[in-house]
């Protein structure tokens, strides 16, 4: 179990999120939703270890977010993050230097999937063939935990159809998959749980098929529910 | 940590191949003037075979710390504390590669030039007199032990100042990450720290040993003592910092 205990993550002249509690269970996937500048991104970061918080703490299934766990959480960042030199094939030799959980062979089977080639040089991709290489590299992981930072950014439609497979394989009842994206509709027939973030605060936790069913309306139109005010008639 | 190690090297293996080809065109330089009884040519490849020992050596120290700054500074910097290791770890691998690279590049300037001069003193018919000169050199002036003792300091203070660049770079990168200036402010507390355990260093040897001009054995071995503890505090503190405070 991954709790969030009033976390706080201050910046010179901002506060990125402020006093976040939340617990997220195994065996779901969550979609973290919320604005650009919201403090996904910077929650996210202080999951996998890479931002230390202002106040409050995150555990993972007790233990505080350290070494330890790096070996149990999995961080895809938004931007680009590999050293210019390396190839793809460099990527997955990285990847299993460093985690034991990562496997080769579904490395291998994931960039062919993605018609990606062990030779191609990480500095020479194209934006799109940079966040396969991302997701690939990441779901080789047998994490417990998996976190996604806009993993459909720059993808084009028959490629976001490959990554979301990818991803989805990867689910099972003893791991936590949490994806923030800003293509909600995209989420929507993936995520069982979505979280909304609004100006650095919780929105709240939603259980997606009880909106569906008990309140009659569709992530996205909760999406613009939350934050905007403007509703949308929901899905019947 | 050796994979941490290994990619160190990996980082900087660029740069010391460049480092390796400008040398290996001097040196031909070098064979071609001695070939053709050039001396001007023979004159300017020592010249420059000088300066690509001199600022070899001082690039390889630089560019690990250029390196940690990109480390901290740049999203790469996931590459590194993604990684299920401590910063202690993580700084201590980039200290033993950059220690290493500063050892084996030194080293390797010595024996080229050690032989470049046989080579010459061999194209002029006067090997006996350089050997007898380099025999003169080791055996009258300084013994064995001052020469390794000497060699000592020299990679401890580099060493020393690698770790005070590090320092600077870290504390920079957890106070100031991503601001302006970041790098000239990195530069003045190098300079600064730099200047403080220089001078105190000096009032040291000044205060036990008198005369700090003047070669002696025990002022060298106090010298490695005083650069391998401020270097050890001042990891310690990095990595601190490091575990402690610094986002990426």
């Amino acid at each position: 179990m991954l709790e969030s205990i009033q976390i706080t993550k201050k910046f010179v002249g901002k506060t990125a999120v402020d006093g976040i509690s939340m617990r997220l269970e195994q065996g779901h996937i969550y979609a973290l939703l919320g604005p650009n500048g919201s403090g996904k991104t910077t929650w996210m970061k202080m999951v996998s270890g890479l931002i230390k918080p202002t106040s409050g703490e995150i555990r993972y299934n007790g233990n505080l977010i350290g070494i330890g766990t790096r070996k149990e959480i999995a961080y895809m960042s938004t931007e680009p993050y590999f050293y210019n030199w390396m190839t793809v094939e460099n990527v997955g030799k990285y990847y299993q230097d460093f985690f034991d959980d990562f496997s080769m062979d579904r490395y291998n089977l994931m960039i062919q999937n993605m018609d990606l080639t062990g030779k191609l040089k990480v500095k020479s991709l194209s934006s799109g063939m940079m966040a396969k290489l991302k997701v690939a590299v990441t779901m080789a992981r047998d994490a417990k935990i998996y976190l996604l930072d806009e993993p459909l950014n720059g993808i084009d439609l028959l490629a976001r159809d490959a990554v979301m497979n990818m991803i989805l394989q990867a689910a099972s009842n003893d791991k936590t998959l949490i994806i923030s994206s800003h293509l909600v509709e995209e989420l929507e027939t993936v995520v069982d749980k979505a979280i909304f973030i609004k100006e650095s605060h919780l929105a709240g936790v939603y259980d997606v098929e009880a909106l569906r069913v008990y309140d009659n309306i569709s992530l996205a139109d909760k999406y613009r529910e939350v934050f905007s005010n403007v509703s949308m008639g929901g899905v019947r | 940590m050796g994979n941490l190690i290994k990619y160190e090297f990996r980082k900087t293996m660029a740069l010391k191949g460049i480092i390796l080809v400008i040398t290996a065109i001097f040196e031909a330089m070098f064979l071609i003037g001695i070939g053709a009884d050039d001396e001007d040519m023979i004159g300017l490849s020592v010249g420059l075979l000088t300066l690509a020992t001199f600022f070899g050596v001082l690039i390889i120290g630089v560019f690990g710390i250029y390196t940690l700054s990109k480390d901290l500074n740049t999203k790469r910097s996931y590459m590194l504390f993604m990684t299920p290791h401590s910063s202690y770890s993580i700084l201590g691998a980039k200290l033993i590669e950059n220690a290493t690279s500063i050892f084996l590049g030194g080293l390797f300037f010595i024996l080229l030039a050690v032989v470049d001069f046989t080579t010459l003193a061999a194209h002029y018919g006067e090997v006996d007199e350089f050997f007898r000169l380099l025999r003169m050199f080791f055996n009258i002036n300084i013994e064995t032990s001052d020469w390794i003792v000497m060699g000592l300091e020299t990679l401890s203070s580099w060493t020393y100042v690698v770790v005070v660049g590090f320092f600077a770079v870290i504390v920079c990168a957890s106070l100031l990450n991503g601001r302006k200036f970041n790098g000239l402010i990195s530069f003045l507390i190098f300079i600064f720290i730099c200047i403080i355990f220089g001078k105190i260093h000096h009032a040291f040897l000044e205060g036990i040993f008198g005369d700090i001009l003047t070669y002696s054995f025990e002022a060298v071995m106090f010298s490695i003592f005083y650069y391998i503890m401020l270097s050890c505090i001042m990891y310690v503190i990095s990595a601190w910092i490091m575990d402690n405070k610094l986002s990426v």
